[in-house]
């Protein structure tokens, strides 16, 4: 009888080829038998369609079914199932291609024999062409010419090989052995090879060289020539057990495959709106990834083989996956064909699927399940919102309250000893910072000769700078008298020779600098608003003690009085002098005051001088200021801009040190409340200057040279903060306006609470006149019997008394409701508008 | 079997290294945006898409051979994966560790390192890892982020040891240099990135300044716990300087008032809880501390002003606010336990506080409204299960019943008392032992059995004390009666053990099985009085002040009933021993009654004692003059 000796599984147009290699012991040669096998739909099982065989010629010879695969024929056209044996006699290796004709005869299409033989590295491709790998060089043999031939590219392996449009076969590999221990592994170059033009093709649409190392299979999904350049869309397995898609040469999708070592990739048309890729592992597994988002939809472990056909006739491709059944020896006995969609037959379920892929029961229920959830959704949203508008009453309250327990606390209600001693400690750590005041160039008063006075215990020093176009002069006034800009104007004089001397227009600054670095506050926070409104609402003596107290102590501080003014006029003299001439403004009691005029000396300037640069100001280098005038003219002269920067989440405590650390500023050493950038770019010499106000919030001063580094440097800053800031410019009207509006504001508020109070005691009154008028009527109504007058009498006399005692003690004053309601909105509008006007002019002081 | 689809898409890339890069940078940008735009629903949804983006890199990344010039890419996309990843399910899980760990295997697959180490642990792995890239400039950027994230992921699951460590070899400090885990985390300054690293949602040096604020408060609060509390207040003001979103602030503060607040400093306290209460959406924790300090002020009606808004803030649930995308100080806190000055348990437990605040304080009207409305919570089942505040220990289910009933006899609303004692009895008589009950079954048994006897004993009593209430005398003393009947049953010889066993609880049962039986003595006796039956109140004195010989109000009781049946003899020999009882020091009074027997206690307290005293006294001395 006949012995299988091999068996290997082939699909053709829906139908299952399998090759039977036997030995029979009658015959000297053995023999190939091939039976088509067709899917019954309705036995749902393989149905043997057709045989047929072919008997070996040469004797004692060993034989072996190598590959099988469908190509097309050259001559025909046709694509049809080949079959490669290889025998063996003595060392030599024979090796035939096999032409299954549909009529199951076969048809020996070409033979030739090697001294070697050929493993898994064979291929045979379209022509039919055969294509193998041996040692270091590959070798191809086509039916046309009929002889071997080397291709002259030393690839050390072959991912793969297939016919492209015009340009024939073409094969990819790599050029060098890829070595696994290789820390660069980028060195080995996938290659590119038209077998019918004989050359390399560029490789720069394949794959990305770095993937030569891992890649060890692909599947062409699309090739095309473009401007005489390969491009490809290709789908590769690599060592990294992963599943990549490239398109002309980029990566575009990954997916990690469930099981390691995969060895083949193939495309199954299921349906028309997606596709899988089919990946076998030599592990005798599989599984399959859709193609669009590229998930792996279903694995199936310990497969015998399995094939892509249309195996039941519907249009659409097919897997059959088949299993080894233990007691049937036919292979077709244990099956699965699905197309993970629609269709499913399977031989034996219980054990063939490890996981079900998504079935349209799922999908029907999916959209019955999406307008509840929508539902569900809205009526969330509705429960979310009234939280949210509890949420806020309540905090309302909560603030109310506290407020109100604190107020009571520090009033001394429930005071201690050592209260008052805390409360102190607290305001010391609320004190703010100083701040400088800017105040518009003053018209000169001319009558100065007349209040000149002795000025040696006031100047400490001029100086003055040349900076870009301007002439900055700075004043360093003495820190025993404690002005503001308001108060101070420096003027230049501009002296020639000739008698006349004039004025000239100029830009004063004063900068006030703590040299002493502050300690850090504790981060108690504090409201500013109303601090400012309440500064405002006490006494003006008391006003100005609070003022005084807000101040830096008096030896930690400089104060430099600036004057910028523009230089290219000035230039046109060549030689000039001017004369610096300071002028107080001395507040008395009441709001009379009297100027006090002081000349600072002389400044002289020519134009050799400048050409010289001895003027020009030299930029910090280091963290302390080498020269402490320039430094000044910088603040004068740089543009100043104020942000108040505030964060909704999370507090800016921590600014300074992020400044020193994202911006690469530095302290300057003298004045530890600057900070100077040292980023080389174009904001290389930036000064900020960082102010906490509350945990959230701080105000931000850049000194810088133009707008458009202002711009640079806020977006970098926004680019670089750890946390999510707002940055809010604050333009800065004049004070006196914005105490005036403080001031209206102010008053408006006292005038709305006493308006309402006296529309509510209005109403109040009325109320009672009615009920004591309606009381009056119905006592009036009844007249009995003095005895039942004085019964009916006696309720009332004691309601009367009720009343009368509820008077004294302020009780029964009740308004309604609508009225209460009026009063406290219109109050808490104008106490919001008092506040926000306070907050301004609060910002404002810490701003100069 | 090629399928031709056009191909003529843009020119390729250089590399593919760029490509990924670009894409990191992408995500990383459109999560930053996503951090703005208002809707959560959206946000999670974007976020969704963000973490599958960078996990599809990290693949990708993974996917070719490690490489160096590959690594400080791969290393970012990790961090910012883990970092999203954190943010967006809200903790560390065993994922994270895995990622890190397959990224310092990647730095030594690149470096070939990697072999028989594969087996070692995490701190192992840092170590060689470390070891290595000391001669790899341009992966310390990327390494230290990593460690930023290992630090957090450690901080979280409460490793310091391994933290420290950590710290000492990015500080490049020998070991056992410092412990100080906040001076480790300050000296430890992660490197610049170049300005064209890719782009990173949270760089190592925001992450330290997480790491500094979450583990500035959590020692804070240890140092409270522990009382170390100059420490401690030094380490939550590092916290308050540190990087702090809104409810961390929040807890700070609170943490800052507590501190301060035991410190001795109520108005500095005070002051930070009015900030904290600013702050944020948090109330909770600043609302009941606010309620200690006042209780410590003695500022009653302040105190149960903050324990009404407390009650208010819990019952509104809270909304969460829009996540940010990044490693914030709340995921590496662990949730307050009760012994947390941040705990500040439920809403019923708030009501509990307040109402027995309110009895407590002689405001019956209130308590008795607060009990109601506690009552009404907890059978409606908006609450599982009631669990007693642990700290101080409260009461259990079926002393807020008797709790509620004391304050409504209190409150004078002796109906409703008598209701809700009726629907105790009805809870309780399954859980009541079969007669005779010992303290033997209670000591094996679990707590409620021990007590049931005690609870319906004493719900009998505030029936009694209900019905003087309403004039009933004849119910009173029935219901007294009864009460003395189920309290006489247990046996003195396991009472004794029972107080052995029990004396470490926090109110010892035979205690007050003892005041219970003294209280109902009195009260029956108080009726017999009322009722001019005097005999048989004075039956009821003696046994009390047998039970409780040094107890002054049963004495004086006993005294006055004496002097009105006129026998004269034995109430000036029980004069002269309540006089020398007088010199001894009062029994001691370590633990607390319930507050249910202190408030029956209150009401058989004789009213005019000193009078009655100085009465006796005086016409002894009439006596003895005569």
């Amino acid at each position: 009888m006949s012995s299988v000796e091999q068996e290997e599984l082939l699909c053709y147009n829906g139908e299952v080829l399998v090759f039977q290699l036997c030995d029979t012991e009658a015959a000297e040669t053995p023999i190939l038998h091939v039976r088509r096998m067709v899917f019954d739909r309705g036995t749902r099982a393989f149905a043997q369609k057709s045989t047929g065989f072919f008997r070996m010629e040469e004797e004692n010879s060993h034989f072996k079914i190598i590959c099988c695969s469908c190509v097309s024929d050259f001559r025909t056209g046709l694509n049809l199932p080949h079959v490669m044996i290889q025998s063996e006699k003595n060392n030599v290796f024979d090796y035939f291609l096999l032409l299954l004709h549909s009529t199951n005869k076969f048809e020996k299409r070409l033979s030739f024999n090697l001294g070697y033989e050929l493993k898994d590295s064979l291929r045979v491709l379209n022509g039919p062409l055969v294509l193998w790998r041996h040692v270091t060089a590959v070798f191809c043999i086509s039916s046309k010419s009929g002889t071997v031939v080397s291709v002259p590219v030393n690839f050390s392996s072959i991912v793969w090989a297939g016919e492209i449009g015009n340009l024939g076969i073409v094969l990819l590999g790599c050029t060098q052995k890829p070595s696994k221990s290789d820390c660069a592994p980028w060195d080995t170059k996938f290659c590119v090879y038209s077998l019918d033009r004989q050359e390399i093709l560029s490789d720069t649409y394949i794959i990305p060289q770095a993937y030569s190392s891992v890649v060890t299979c692909v599947h062409v999904c699309a090739a095309e020539l473009v401007n005489n350049q390969l491009r490809m869309s290709l789908i590769a397995l690599t060592q990294k057990n992963q599943l990549i898609s490239f398109r002309n040469g980029t990566p575009e999708s990954v997916c990690q495959l469930p099981f390691g070592d995969p060895c083949a990739v193939q495309l199954m048309d299921s349906s028309r709106e997606d596709s899988l890729f089919i990946v076998s592992f030599r592990s005798n597994d599989a599984c399959a990834v859709w193609k669009k988002n590229f998930q792996v939809a279903t694995k199936w472990e310990k497969i015998l083989s399995l094939l892509i056909d249309d195996f039941v006739g519907a249009g659409t491709e097919q897997v059959l996956l088949l299993w080894k059944s233990s007691s049937n020896s036919d292979c077709l006995a244990s099956f699965k064909i699905t197309d993970l969609v629609s269709i499913n037959y399977s031989c034996q379920p219980c054990w063939t699927s490890l996981s079900h892929p998504l079935t349209s029961p799922f999908h029907v229920c999916l959209y019955l399940i999406i307008p509840v959830l929508e539902g569900q959704g809205l009526s969330a949203c509705i429960v979310f919102l009234l939280d949210l508008q509890q949420h806020l009453l309540l905090k309302e309250k909560i603030i109310s309250k506290s407020c109100k327990a604190l107020i009571n606390l520090v009033e001394g209600k429930t005071g201690t000893s050592s209260s008052t001693e805390e409360v102190k400690l607290v305001m010391e750590c609320l004190v703010p910072l100083c701040g400088e005041k800017e105040h518009p160039a003053h018209t000169f008063d001319e009558k100065l000769s007349d209040n000149l006075k002795d000025s040696e215990h006031l100047i400490e020093k001029m100086w003055y700078r040349v900076m870009d176009d301007s002439l900055v002069v700075g004043v360093e006034i003495t820190s025993s008298l404690q002005l503001s800009l308001k108060d101070v104007t420096l003027s230049l004089l501009l002296d020639q020779a000739c008698d006349s001397s004039f004025l000239l227009k100029c830009q004063n600054r004063m900068i006030k600098l703590s040299t002493d670095s502050l300690p850090a506050s504790p981060p108690v926070p504090f409201e500013i608003g109303s601090e400012a409104k309440r500064i405002k609402l006490t006494l003006h003596s008391e006003e100005e003690k609070s003022c005084v107290c807000q101040q830096p102590s008096k030896k930690d501080c400089v104060q430099i009085v600036t004057a910028v003014t523009s230089l290219p006029p000035l230039l046109a003299l060549s030689n000039f002098c001017c004369i610096v001439l300071l002028q107080i403004r001395e507040r008395k009691n009441g709001n009379l005051s009297e100027d006090r005029y002081v000349p600072c000396g002389r400044l002289f300037l020519s134009l050799d001088d400048i050409s010289r640069g001895k003027y020009l100001v030299t930029f910090p280098k280091n963290e302390s200021i080498e020269n402490m005038e320039d430094f000044f003219v910088l603040l004068a002269a740089l543009h100043k801009f104020c942000f108040q920067v505030t964060s909704s989440g999370h507090t800016l405590t921590s600014m300074k040190t992020w400044f020193l650390e994202y911006i690469q500023c530095e302290v300057i050493k003298e004045f530890p409340e600057m900070l100077v950038c040292k980023r080389p770019g174009s904001f290389y010499g930036t000064l900020f200057n960082w102010k906490q106000r509350t945990p959230c919030e701080g105000i931000l001063i850049v000194y810088c040279r133009n707008q458009s580094v202002l711009f640079e440097c806020l977006r970098y800053l926004i680019r670089v903060l750890p946390i999510k800031c707002f940055f809010k410019k604050l333009k800065l009207a004049s004070e006196d306006f914005l105490t005036d509006h403080l001031a209206l504001t102010l008053e408006k508020e006292l005038v709305t609470l006493t308006s309402s109070l006296s529309s509510a005691l209005a109403e109040v009154e009325s109320n009672f006149v009615q009920q004591y008028e309606a009381s009056k009527n119905m006592s009036s109504v009844n007249v009995a019997s003095l005895s039942e007058i004085e019964e009916k009498i006696h309720p009332y006399r004691k309601e009367l008394q009720r009343e009368k005692k509820q008077i004294t003690l302020g009780m029964n004053l009740k308004v309604s409701g609508a009225l209460y309601r009026e009063i406290t909105l219109k109050v808490a509008e104008a106490q919001l508008k008092s506040d926000l006007a306070g907050q301004k002019l609060a910002i404002y002081v810490i701003c100069l | 079997t090629m399928s031709q689809t056009p191909l003529d898409s843009p020119s390729p890339r250089a590399s593919c290294l760029d490509l990924w890069r670009e894409k990191n940078d992408l995500l990383v940008r459109q999560a930053k945006v996503t951090q703005d735009s208002g809707l959560l629903l959206r946000q999670q949804h974007l976020a969704q898409d963000a973490l599958q983006g960078f996990r599809e890199l990290l693949h990708s990344l993974r996917g070719l051979p490690a490489a160096i010039s590959a690594l400080p890419l791969e290393l970012t996309v990790i961090c910012n994966f883990i970092t999203l990843k954190v943010s967006h399910t809200q903790g560390f899980t065993e994922d994270q560790a895995q990622d890190i760990q397959q990224g310092l295997e990647r730095v030594l697959e690149a470096q070939e390192q990697l072999g028989p180490r594969l087996e070692c642990g995490l701190r192992e792995l840092w170590d060689s890892v470390l070891h290595i890239s000391s001669l790899l400039p341009e992966l310390l950027p990327a390494l230290h982020h990593l460690a930023g994230l290992q630090a957090a992921l450690w901080l979280s699951t409460d490793r310091l040891g391994d933290l420290a460590l950590l710290l000492q070899s990015l500080n490049g400090s020998q070991s056992g240099a410092s412990e100080d885990l906040l001076l480790l985390l300050k000296t430890w300054s992660p490197p610049v990135e170049e300005s064209d690293a890719p782009l990173t949602l949270q760089d190592a040096r925001g992450l330290r300044d997480v790491l500094l604020t979450a583990s500035a408060l959590c020692q804070g609060l240890q140092e409270l716990i522990t009382g170390t509390l100059p420490r401690a207040l030094s380490s939550l003001q590092e916290a308050a300087s540190g990087l702090c979103s809104r409810p961390v602030l929040v807890q700070v503060y609170t943490a800052l008032g507590t501190c301060l607040r035991k410190m001795g400093n109520p108005q500095r306290a005070l002051l930070y809880l009015v900030a904290a209460l600013k702050g944020g959406s948090v109330w909770g924790p600043p609302l009941l501390e606010a309620s200690r300090l006042y209780r410590q002020l003695g500022d009653t009606a302040a105190e149960l002003e903050s324990l009404e808004l407390l009650v208010d803030a819990l019952s509104v649930t809270q909304n969460s606010e829009t996540p940010q995308l990044l490693i914030e100080v709340e995921l590496l806190l662990p949730q307050p336990n009760p012994d947390s000055p941040l705990y500040c348990g439920t809403q019923s437990q708030a009501k509990h506080l307040l109402a027995s605040r309110c009895l407590q304080t002689g405001r019956a009207e209130d308590a008795a409204e607060h009990y109601l409305d506690l009552l009404a919570l907890l059978l409606d089942g908006l609450e599982p299960r009631f669990s007693p505040l642990p700290c101080p220990p409260g009461p259990c289910m079926p002393e807020v019943f008797l709790e509620a009933a004391a304050a409504l006899i209190q409150a004078n609303r002796a109906q409703d008392a008598l209701t809700v004692c009726e629907e105790l009895l009805i809870r309780t008589s399954s859980l009541l032992p079969k007669m005779p009950w010992s303290w033997e079954d209670a000591r094996n048994g679990a707590k409620e059995p021990i007590n049931c006897p005690l609870w319906v004993s004493a719900t009998y009593l505030l029936q009694g004390q209900a019905w003087v209430k309403m004039g009933d005398q004849k119910e009173a003393v029935s219901e007294f009666s009864r009460c003395l009947e189920l309290l006489f049953r247990a046996t003195p010889e396991d009472r004794e053990q029972g107080a052995a066993s029990n004396s470490d609880q926090r109110c010892r049962p035979d205690v007050a099985l003892q005041q219970l039986r003294l209280a109902a003595l009195i009260s029956r006796g108080l009726v017999w009085v009322a009722s001019g039956q005097d005999t048989k109140a004075l039956q009821d004195f003696l046994l009390s002040v047998q039970i409780c010989p040094g107890n002054r109000d049963a004495s004086f009781h006993l005294l006055q009933t004496l002097r009105r049946l006129d026998r004269r003899n034995e109430a000036t020999a029980f004069w002269w021993r309540l006089e020398a009882q007088t010199e001894l020091p009062p029994e001691d009074a370590t633990w607390s009654l319930p507050l249910y027997l202190e408030t029956c206690l209150s009401w058989i307290h004789p009213l005019d004692q000193e009078t009655l005293l100085e009465e006796f006294r005086t016409s002894l001395l009439e006596t003895s003059d005569l």
